[in-house]
């Protein structure tokens, strides 16, 4: 994630309201500063994705990690599926609903996944093949959320900046450096035990899940690292320093949070700072040795003063 | 701001009431004790001061309606009040007296709290935070949604805003009391305390400072 070296959140506020014939610094506008920022920011980097994409690429590790376990043992109640008296190494939390679940009664290990948490130490499951009797509950593990399930990765919850889609995504992993994308046709052709492939992971974007796949040399998918721009992290300080690259984005930026100001402004005619906007999109896209075309110049004004 | 308010009641009284109750000795300063005791030949002391009192209040309530904000803050800066110590107990602080327009609340450290109008309500209430804090313009005090929580009590609040000291008797007779705005208003001031004098109404009066505000915009 890049971030201006210059511009904090109350830099921008201060240079954009200033630019605002009259405008009143004791209004309903300085309590939205941060959300109208934060819309300026979405704002600006989905417009300008094609020059700035690559800027906010970050690693995320999508692997097994973070799950939580218990130090004791609990209730198992089968009528009401519910696990009591359980104390975990973390307490549950409202943000364990939906995660997988492994534990033991006896000598039987199983399944499921959390439907509902209701205290610190007790939970509702759900799933098939549950006890049918009531039982004493050891061993419980809480999978992390983005568990490899089938050999796909959840990633709704990275916010992803999804231009260009997946064609703009890396994944690597530490078991092999062939790790290829695949169009869903193709990923469903994989044969694991082609030559070509026994020491390849293949992956596919599914929605909001990866699928992967891997050669029959390989012994898992190893750690795996998605490599992709996300979206601009949510300003909350007035301190924070703005995620625009310093130059032309954070100019571009200021001009679209006063946009987004003044509209808010009763009797306020807004004038869009069209000629301001262009010649500063243009500045970008030269500053990194890209062409632009004139009207595609005017889309992105229109985009950026219309959003 | 080098008039004093005994000068310039003195002016208004030369146009409405220009003697003393025998109607013949002409009311100057060196009688102006004489005058607050027993009053001019037309109006009694307190009548005057009071007309004096709405002329100003009209003149500053037709700048605040009528100039663009930076203007205005020029205008109105015999006005500028600072208060460094407005106290706020269970979330709510009293506005000062002769408080016209608010610029600018803070906490001792100068972070900002707005003043908003209750109507803002639905729209900010889900924003407040302990760093984007927000007051509400209730009546006669400014208040917190949320008490305390992001109000601590306090006596240390600054609140810089614009108002209007209401001038008494004494104003007049000490003759040290300076007028708040700034002296190139002080024909205005006169001439709309001589309307209130010749008692047209609230209307005529505000028109009249429409008027003469919006002729030094020119």
């Amino acid at each position: 994630m890049i971030y201006s070296t210059i511009y904090k959140l109350q830099d921008a506020y201060r240079i954009a309201t200033a630019d605002i014939p009259g405008f009143d610094y004791n209004s309903p506008i300085y309590n939205e500063r941060f959300d109208l920022a934060n819309r300026a920011q979405y704002i600006t980097q989905a417009n300008l994705a094609d020059a700035v994409a690559e800027d906010y690429i970050v690693d995320t590790s999508i692997n097994l990690t973070g799950g939580n376990y218990s130090t004791s043992t609990g209730t198992y109640t089968a009528a009401t599926l519910d696990i009591s008296a359980i104390t975990m190494n973390a307490v549950f939390t409202s943000g364990d609903v939906g995660k997988k679940i492994g534990f033991r009664i006896g000598t039987s290990t199983y399944l499921a996944r959390i439907a509902q948490v209701i205290g610190t130490a007790e939970i509702v499951i759900a799933g098939n093949s549950l006890p049918a009797g009531n039982g004493t509950v050891a061993d419980l593990i809480v999978f992390a959320s983005n568990l490899p399930n089938s050999s796909s990765i959840d990633i709704s919850s990275i916010g992803l900046l999804r231009y260009g889609s997946e064609l703009a995504w890396q994944i690597v992993s530490d078991a092999t450096q062939s790790v290829n994308m695949m169009s869903r046709e193709s990923f469903e052709r994989f044969t694991p035990s082609w030559y070509g492939n026994v020491n390849a992971i293949v992956w596919c974007l599914v929605g909001t899940k990866i699928l992967f796949n891997q050669g029959s040399n390989l012994a898992s998918l190893g750690n795996i690292t998605l490599r992709a721009p996300v979206l601009p992290s949510v300003l909350t300080a007035d301190t924070d320093y703005l995620r625009m690259l310093d130059g032309a984005m954070c100019n571009i930026f200021i001009t679209v949070y006063r946009n987004l100001i003044m509209r808010r402004i009763p009797g306020m005619n807004v004038k869009a700072d069209v000629d301001e906007l262009a010649s500063q999109i243009q500045a970008l896209f030269q500053s990194r040795g890209m062409q632009i075309k004139e009207e595609v110049v005017a889309d992105k004004v229109k985009a950026l003063i219309s959003a | 701001m080098s008039r004093t308010v005994q000068s310039n009641i003195i002016s208004l009284l030369q146009r409405i009431d220009p003697t003393l109750k025998d109607g013949t000795t002409v009311i100057a300063a060196g009688n102006i004790a004489t005058w607050a005791s027993t009053a001019g030949a037309k109006f009694n002391p307190q009548q005057v001061v009071d007309f004096y009192n709405e002329g100003r209040t009209a003149l500053a309530n037709a700048v605040d309606l009528h100039y663009p904000e930076p203007l205005k803050g020029t205008v109105l800066g015999g006005l500028a009040q600072l208060n460094a110590s407005l106290t706020f107990t269970s979330g709510a602080a009293p506005k000062p007296t002769g408080f016209i327009k608010s610029v600018f609340l803070s906490d001792v450290n100068n972070a900002q709290i707005t003043i908003n109008p209750i109507i803002m309500i639905p729209r900010l209430k889900d924003l407040e935070t302990s760093t984007n804090r927000m007051v509400f313009d209730y009546g006669s005090s400014f208040s917190a949604l949320t008490g305390t929580t992001n109000i601590p009590n306090a006596a240390t609040y600054k609140l810089s805003y614009y108002g209007i000291t209401t001038f008494v008797l004494s104003d007049v007779t000490g003759g040290a009391t300076v007028e708040q705005f700034n002296d190139d208003w002080f024909p205005k001031i006169i001439q709309l305390a001589e309307a209130v004098a010749n008692e047209q109404g609230q209307q005529a009066v505000n028109a009249l400072a429409a008027q003469l505000v919006q002729g030094m915009l020119k």
